[in-house]
């Protein structure tokens, strides 16, 4: 965004300053709302979803605790979630590299090929890959899960590393070499290092979207590899207890150590900034 | 004078293409061994290129380049002991000050304690060894220009290069690291290639200046040679003559306007000097001086003039002392 645009834009926000304010109130509210909700209910000492909670327990913490489908569930989701990042940033960062750096012919279809994804339905997308690798290849339900989410976070792994390598100088690695490094030494000692950051952003940005995947873990479950929010989702559809509502504030919660993690890490504004460029 | 035998640098007939584009166009050069050579010349005309092919990130199309005496044309920028100052400085933003000004030395397995003593010492020459904790963010755009300048004499490189390393400071503090520069080259000894398009600097630091012109060599020698007796039209222009005129007996000529005289209309011809009469049409006081611009005979003549009791509409006559007029190729 260039300079002057933010300018009016300030200026805009400070013009119609109420308008604004209530706005944002009401999208507060809408956002937070649910959240309260099912925060309280997660808490109620009854067996229903009533609002507001009748009394105080963690009987539904321990009822979601010992029901399996939801630990097998949410030992799917981090094994997918973990290994579809590692792999997403161990193809993803030299693509970006490449891309950036590299003389290649055709990058921009290339740069394309890697974001792709981010357009495709993701049912689309499952829907390929079941009919291609599991029916097709006869590669495993969790094989094809792992390869689906690696393809979900690709796009991520590429922008967000992008993004930080457009805003490194070209000429660090220049100095580097001309400071006697080899391209090895440049490599491991300044292109990495520089974009630490944004690795790290992509890591926690691509773990949470496929922990929090639902039509792509839904279309490519076999048996054994419901995901957490696919177990939740079957859940629901039969009983309507607290018990998902338990899952969800430890959900909420992990969500918010994470978040602070990564804040300390690295800072919401680098994480985010380096969507949008 | 410029044969080369002892030449750190030398450019034989060296060229870069890009595409249609001919960024430097067969340059011969010689940067003696411990001297300051400016590279001077209008944006676009192959000053950056040249640097950098002196460096090995370009390659050239054309000719050869010796460091040392040694054939580098084709060598890795790591093999060739060069220590660069880039326009951005591209210090490294994850290390420290102390750990980017021994990176260099680090990745050539210097023992730690001699890179600590060299660090030190190149953050003492450029006046920032109470900084050495800090990061590049929390440096001045002047200091990481220090830091910049240690970090690439810490390895003692065989010569140093410097791309405009004054145009992102402002205007006070450029002039002071221009003092600075002149300083710490002279100090350190290393032979160094400066690459400016800002004449004033290149005059002030410079023992050898290299004007270039789309890529070519306009002329080359030391200021005080230049300076009074530019050889081209190209180069008389860049370095502020800005009267271009034709007197007879000596065809074209050029003339600074600090060295035009304006005289009464009816003063006799001086000694030692040509005069037209002429027309003041205008004046701009520029605080030390004047800039009165004539109409001589319908060419317009600049002379900067101290004296203050001129007016405008005036008929005068313009004086052009020989010992100040050069004569140039027509
Ligand atoms: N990598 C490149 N690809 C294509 N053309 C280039 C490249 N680098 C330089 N050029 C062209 O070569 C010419 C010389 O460029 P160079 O950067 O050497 O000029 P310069 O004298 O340093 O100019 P400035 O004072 O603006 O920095 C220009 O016409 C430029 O457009
Ligand atoms: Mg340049």
């Amino acid at each position: 965004m260039s300079q002057s645009a933010a300018r009016a834009r300030v200026r805009l926000a400070r013009e119609r300053r109420p308008v604004l304010t209530v706005l944002a109130v009401a999208a507060y509210l809408i956002m937070i709302g649910p959240v309260i909700f099912v925060v309280a209910v997660a808490f109620t000492a009854g067996s229903t979803i009533t609002f507001p909670p009748e009394g105080f327990s963690l009987r539904w913490f321990g009822a979601a605790a010992d029901y399996g489908p939801f630990l097998d569930g949410l030992w799917t989701s981090l094994l997918v979630a973990a290994g579809a990042t590692v792999i997403a940033l161990a193809v993803g960062v030299p693509a970006t590299l490449a891309i950036h750096r590299g003389r290649l012919p055709g990058r921009s279809v290339i740069q394309n090929l890697f974001l792709s994804p981010i357009v495709l339905p993701e049912l689309v997308l499952g829907l390929a890959l079941y009919q291609q690798l599991m029916v097709g290849l006869g590669v495993t339900a969790s094989g094809v899960l792992l390869v689906g989410h690696t393809l979900l976070l690709l796009p991520y792994a590429v922008r967000v590393t992008g993004a930080s390598l457009t805003l490194a100088d070209p000429a660090l690695e220049e100095a580097a070499r001309g400071l006697g490094a080899g391209p090895v030494t440049t490599f491991f000692r300044v292109t990495l290092p520089v974009l630490r950051p944004g690795i790290a952003a992509a890591a926690v940005l691509g773990f949470v979207t496929s922990f929090n995947n639902v039509p792509l873990s839904l279309l490519l479950q076999g048996s054994g590899t419901a995901t957490l929010p696919v177990a939740m989702l079957q859940y629901v559809q039969t009983s309507y207890d607290p018990v998902v509502a338990a899952v969800s504030v430890v959900l909420l919660a992990a969500s918010v150590v994470v978040a602070v993690i990564a804040e300390r890490l690295v800072g919401f504004n680098k994480i985010f900034g380096g969507i949008g460029s | 004078m410029m044969d080369g035998s002892d030449a750190v640098v030398r450019l034989a007939a060296v060229s870069r293409r890009f595409g249609d584009v001919t960024a430097v166009d067969g340059v011969d050069l010689a940067v003696p061994a411990g001297s300051l050579t400016a590279l001077l010349g209008p944006s676009g005309c192959g000053k950056t290129t040249t640097l950098r092919m002196i460096a090995g990130y370009e390659r050239p199309t054309a000719g050869q380049i010796f460091i040392d005496g040694r054939d580098a044309t084709t060598l890795a920028p790591e093999k060739r002991n060069i220590g660069m100052v880039f326009q951005s400085y591209a210090l490294f933003p994850h290390l420290t000050v102390a750990k980017n000004v021994g990176f260099g030395l680090k990745v050539r397995g210097v023992a730690r304690e001699e890179i600590r003593t060299r660090v030190h010492a190149a953050l003492e020459l450029v006046g920032l060894s109470d900084l050495s904790g800090r990061r590049p963010r929390e440096l001045s755009g002047g200091q990481q220009q220090r830091v910049a300048l240690a970090r690439a004499i810490a390895i003692r490189p065989s010569v140093l290069l410097l791309d405009e390393p004054l145009s992102n400071l402002d205007a006070r503090l450029r002039v002071q690291m221009r003092a600075e520069l002149a300083r710490i080259q002279r100090e350190s000894g290393i032979t160094t290639i400066l690459v400016t398009h800002d004449q004033e600097e290149a005059l002030q630091l410079a023992d050898q200046m290299v004007i270039l012109d789309s890529g070519r060599v306009a002329q080359a020698g030391h200021p005080r040679e230049i300076f009074p007796a530019p050889a081209s039209r190209f180069v008389a222009t860049f370095l502020g003559y800005e009267n271009f005129l034709t007197l007879p007996g000596r065809g074209l000529v050029t003339i600074r306007p600090e060295h035009v005289e304006v005289l009464p209309e009816s003063d006799p011809d001086p000694d030692g000097g040509q005069s037209r009469p002429g027309t003041i049409s205008h004046i701009t006081y520029r605080g030390t001086d004047s800039l009165v611009t004539l109409d001589v005979a319908g060419e317009t003549v600049l002379a900067a003039v101290k004296d203050s009791d001129l007016r405008e509409g005036t008929r005068v006559r313009a004086v052009f002392p020989d010992d100040h007029v050069v004569s140039l190729p027509s």
